[in-house]
């Protein structure tokens, strides 16, 4: 048990360096960065004509970046988490030491998750800082719920699907493919709107009730100027859909490396 | 140490890579020679656990390996590598090195640190060890290898085709090197060069369609084509196609041929002592449907 979880962290460690050093997480902390600074300046160049509540809850604003980004492009950027392996061909090599391919995908997954976070824990920092300097506050409350519940939320909620659902896949295209299919596919199903109460739109893998509740709620929970039909509970209940889904999809996961390592060849 | 019976393989119900391959495998170097295509890496793969036999067993070192228990335990003790390595180019060899040995168990970390510095030194990457894979050439990802597949002290090593894409002064070093682990632990060398095995291998079996055609002592090799070898120097015209032409040479007075069959009388053929090379080329032909 003790080497497993060495095995697992020493995994998770060497996947937080691969993801950092390869350039799409980059970008994407970058970009993500760049739109809150954007936003920020614009915001507080305008927050004379802006209602009191939004001014201080640029936060929300910077939400709408990070949410639809956390949605649709970190689940793309990290699909090859597990698929590089057998595309470098590491595959072959991992196959052949006393490690489980169990360990090694959740080795992998936490190595995701401490990567996103680590970059997305620091854009926090910058942006915590950049609203105290242009607005000269920061409602802390909804700041910390919006990075430790949303955006910690979406992270583990989108980046276990994004490397779970392609880990079977044998290449870098199948596994992105595979991704934009499932996003696309989600995203029309979704024809007749989302809704407070809707279990399609809890499960929904884009995440509906989290954005929307931190696009409009939060600025009207905290700030009284907005109104949305997705409450906190709306939040939690999602949250607690997208584990299910992703237990549901590791287990399946597991079982089919179980499969494959049992009929190896 | 290592027992194979009656180990067949069959790819899609029709490609028979391995037919019914008996083998008995102590301590020491090992030698697996014969053509591409032969079944030499299909019968690496089992024993290093990826794939499963169609039929028959393997047991190293007690563990029977077509067992997922046996499987994992084999792994324990295995060090392995493949005709194709892959490599993380983002990470740099000492990295590699040491995600490598934690998942083989070595979790002290000194003890871990110092195995991979040893290993990198004795290799020769010392140099470049903290330059990203990426950045490597051949022979390096080569050498980096086969540092990889002797992490954690292996008792038994596989390496399938290792010297292809090294220079000879690598390939020199290189079995040098394996020679050194020979001593150690039981090594299987799986290649088509003749020469790697003639130079580190007292025991060594030829592979040829899924069976294996000879297995014994590379001597006992050179001494089946004892009599068979023959150097024909001529003007140009090259010896009849009954011969198997081993190798030409341009010389000052013709073109010397080293031949191996029965060459007619009026070639004034010299018999030559064989090498292990015409030991191989010789079986096989006895083995071909056709003359080489």
């Amino acid at each position: 048990m003790k080497l497993k979880l060495m095995q697992i962290t020493h995994i998770a460690r060497y996947e937080v360096q691969l993801h950092w050093r390869g350039r799409a997480l980059l970008v994407m902390m970058l970009a993500i960065l760049v739109m809150n600074g954007i936003t920020a300046l614009v915001m507080s160049q305008s927050s004379d004509s802006m209602p009191p509540g939004l001014v201080i809850n640029h936060s929300a604003m910077a939400w709408a970046t990070i949410g639809v980004t956390l949605a649709f492009l970190l689940p793309v950027i990290i699909s090859d988490t597990v698929p590089k392996d057998r595309q470098f061909g590491v595959r072959e090599l991992l196959d052949t030491l006393p490690v489980s391919r169990g360990v090694v995908l959740l080795g992998k997954l936490l190595g995701v998750y401490a990567a996103v976070l680590s970059g997305l824990a620091v854009i926090m920092l910058i942006t915590g800082a950049l609203d105290l300097l242009l607005f000269g506050e920061v409602n802390v409350s909804s700041f910390l719920e919006i990075w430790l519940v949303g955006t910690t939320g979406m992270v583990i909620l989108n980046g276990g699907l994004g490397v779970l659902l392609p880990a079977t896949q044998p290449n870098r295209r199948r596994a992105v493919v595979l991704v934009i299919a499932v996003l696309i596919l989600s995203f029309a199903l979704s024809g007749s709107g989302f809704e407070s109460g809707s279990m399609d739109t809890y499960f929904n893998p884009i995440r509906p009730s989290i954005i929307m509740y931190y696009l409009t709620g939060v600025a009207g929970t905290f700030g009284g100027s907005a109104v949305s039909q997705f409450t906190r509970e709306d939040v939690w209940l999602s949250i607690g859909a997208g584990l299910v889904e992703l237990v549901v999809i590791g287990l399946a996961v597991w079982g089919w490396s179980r499969w494959h390592e049992s009929r190896a060849g | 140490m290592i027992e194979v019976t009656n180990l067949s393989k069959t790819y899609g119900g029709a490609v028979h890579a391995l037919r019914g391959i008996d083998l008995d495998i102590k301590n020491g170097m090992f030698g697996l020679v014969g053509p591409n295509g032969a079944g030499k890496t299909t019968l690496m793969r089992i024993l290093a656990g990826l794939i499963r036999p169609t039929t028959g067993t393997v047991r190293v070192l007690g563990h029977d390996v077509t067992t997922l228990q046996g499987k994992f335990e084999a792994k324990s003790i295995l060090g392995y590598l493949p005709q194709e390595l892959g490599l993380y180019p983002n990470l740099t060899g000492r990295e590699f090195l040491d995600y490598i040995a934690i998942l083989k168990g070595v979790t002290d970390k000194r003890a871990r640190r110092q195995q991979v510095t040893d290993l990198l030194e004795s290799v020769r990457l010392a140099d470049v060890a903290d330059r990203r894979l990426k950045t490597y050439s051949g022979g390096m990802k080569r050498r980096i290898g086969v540092a990889q597949a002797l992490l954690g002290s292996p008792k038994l090593l596989i390496v399938d085709e290792p010297t292809v894409g090294l220079d000879p002064e690598e390939r020199v070093r290189f079995r040098n090197l394996l020679s050194e682990m020979a001593s150690r632990c039981t090594v299987i060398l799986s290649t088509h060069i003749v020469e790697d095995i003639s130079h580190s291998c007292n025991d060594l079996a030829v592979i040829s369609q899924g069976q294996v055609i000879f297995r014994g002592a590379p001597g006992d090799l050179i001494t089946q084509a004892r009599g068979h070898v023959w150097s024909i120097t001529t003007q140009g015209e090259r010896p009849n196609s009954g011969l198997a032409v081993v190798s030409t040479l341009q010389m000052h007075d013709g073109v010397q041929y080293r031949v191996l069959g029965t060459p007619e009388p009026d070639y004034n053929a010299v018999s030559i002592e064989p090498s292990l090379e015409d030991g191989y080329i010789w079986l096989m032909r006895q083995h071909s449907p056709t003359p080489a």
